[in-house]
């Protein structure tokens, strides 16, 4: 069985929550993202998980089913490896 | 999920500011990490050697409390901050809380070593002062010989390690017709450029510097030049109606912080407003100091002349300099008036006609087809209860006029010396230089250019 990808947060962007929005920049791409409030959750959750890791964290935090928290993680994990926030790395 | 795209850290700026859903939240601070600098540039604002700094641990504090309150844009200036030798290690933390850094310097210091840092450590942008093409008059700002070329040098190991350099100049008197060969050279270097006509008087006062001013005409001139189209779209991305925006960041959006730990409102507002290191630190003072509290709240009714100023939308007023400039920092005062008339004319393609005595001060009353009248200066009752709360907007304007100095010589201190001398830059003669700079004080060009349309309208 192949290892599930763990996330870590890009070292080349800045981050914070002002007035409950996260922020995230990516300095690289000159690019300002906003996040809502679960958007900015799962960035946070990212830092050495795996999807279902940052999954189960989103079921036992929000009102989700597993398969739904799966679904929509794995959806905005891919989204924020494209915008160059989170880096995926496959550890044996 | 929105996404923005940034092409200079100002845009950046905007981009988050807009998210706010409280216009006051902080979200930038500049933190000036050293009162020293190894440049003497003779139009400096800042007086250096008068406050100290705080130790590397009190940085990080301050730092620490910054991104607690959710600032994300964090600019580390000087003085010149490359001097500390906590320097880099500064840099680091800051970027280790996850700060968008920008960094002001003059680039003597940064060597292959401290650019390769700068590119790990992903700073947002490194801004470093160029003051002309050529170097001989660049070294003559500085008085460090030899300046220009490390300067340019400095920006070319940070551009080759993937860093987005700006080099920035205000323009002035001496290097205003130099523009087109500046923005042909940073481009030839691979950087961006900011120029900008603004120069401030020092911050104990000393007008001096505003002799370095440029001319209404070469203000005119300058703005139109299609060569500056990187420096219009800065300006684009910072300008917005004067009616929908707040009046300056000062203790609105931006804290600042100075190298002991002192805050004020901006660099160039000396009004103390807390202090960074006390019971309480920066989030205290943000939430309960009344001047800071007052600052963030004024709005255009609350400014005397201006709120009955009909280019009011055009105007970019600054608290400081009003107080500075005129002894009062919520009334008209000459330059920002004149600057407003300037973006008026850009914005018309015609000059507007002012009518009335003193016609290089507003409030101007529109009276149809590009003619405007001075009218009187207002004072209400809230306006001097105001002034007797918060007894610093008003001082005895420091300094003597740009242009006033009876001996007919005009002469430029230079920044920590009590000697003055003359100025005169490279490749200028010595007493026409003075005339030049004496005739170029932009307080009495405005005033001629401001008679000349009086004249024209009687």
């Amino acid at each position: 069985m192949s290892a599930l990808p763990r996330l870590q947060q890009s070292k080349r962007l800045a981050a914070r929550v002002i007035d409950g929005k996260g922020v995230v920049i990516v300095i690289d791409r000159q690019e300002v993202h906003t996040l809502n409030g679960v958007g900015m959750r799962v960035f946070e959750l990212a830092e050495g998980r795996t999807v279902e890791e940052i999954a189960a964290c989103l079921v036992e935090e929000f009102d989700v089913s597993h398969e739904r928290a799966v679904s929509d993680a794995k959806t905005f994990v891919e989204d924020l490896i494209g915008m160059g926030a989170l880096e995926a790395s496959v550890t044996p | 999920m929105t996404t923005t795209n940034f092409k200079t850290s100002e845009s950046a700026y905007a981009a988050v500011a807009k998210l706010r859903s409280n216009e006051h939240t902080p979200y930038s601070a500049m933190i000036e990490v050293a009162d020293r600098c190894n440049e003497v540039c003779v139009h400096c604002y800042q007086v250096q050697g008068q406050k100290g700094e705080m130790s590397t641990e009190e940085v990080f504090s301050v730092m620490d409390q910054l991104a607690d309150m959710g600032v994300i844009f964090l600019t580390i200036s000087g003085g010149e901050a490359t001097l500390r030798f906590d320097f880099l290690e500064l840099v680091e933390y800051a970027r280790k809380l996850r700060f968008a850094v920008k960094l002001y310097t003059n680039g003597l210091r940064v060597d292959d070593a401290m650019a390769d840092r700068l590119a790990e450590l992903a700073v947002q942008e490194v801004q470093i002062s160029l003051y002309s093409p050529r170097p001989e008059v660049h070294d003559w700002v500085t008085r460090v010989p030899g300046s220009h070329e490390r300067s340019i040098a400095a920006a070319r190991r940070l551009l080759a390690r993937g860093v987005h350099v700006v080099l920035k100049s205000p323009v002035m008197s001496f290097n205003a017709d130099d523009r087109g060969a500046y923005i042909a050279l940073v481009e030839e270097i691979g950087a961006d450029y900011m120029l900008d006509t603004h120069v401030d008087p020092r911050e104990d006062g000393n007008r001096d510097p505003e002799l370095l001013r440029v001319s209404y005409e070469q203000e005119l001139e300058i703005k139109h030049d299609p060569a500056m189209h990187a420096q219009q779209e800065r300006e684009q991305v910072l300008r917005e109606p004067a009616l929908d925006r707040s009046l300056c960041g000062a203790c609105s959006g931006m804290v600042h912080v100075e190298a002991n730990g002192e805050l004020q409102p901006c660099t160039m507002m000396t009004v103390p407003v807390g202090h960074a290191l006390d019971e309480g630190g920066i989030k205290a003072a943000w939430d309960t100091n009344p001047e800071a509290i007052f600052l963030r709240h004024l709005t255009y009714g609350d400014l005397h002349g201006c709120r009955d100023c009909a280019l009011q939308p055009y105007c970019h007023r600054c608290h400081a300099n009003a107080l500075t400039q005129q002894g009062d920092a919520l009334g008209p005062y000459a330059v920002a008036c004149a600057k407003a008339r300037l973006e008026y004319e850009t914005a018309h393609q015609v000059a507007p006609r002012i009518e009335g005595e003193d016609v290089s001060k507003g409030p101007y009353l529109w009276r149809g087809d590009h003619v405007f009248e001075t009218a009187p200066d207002r004072f209400t009752e809230d306006d001097e209860r105001r002034y007797a709360e918060h007894a610093w907007l008003r001082k005895e304007a420091a300094g003597a006029a740009p242009g006033s100095n009876s001996s007919g010589l005009v002469q430029i201190r230079r920044p920590g010396s009590s000697k003055s001398e003359p100025l005169v830059w490279p490749g200028q003669d010595a007493r026409s230089n003075l005339r030049a700079a004496k005739k170029k004080s932009i307080l009495a060009e405005l005033n001629q250019v401001a008679t000349r349309h009086d004249t024209t309208s009687k």
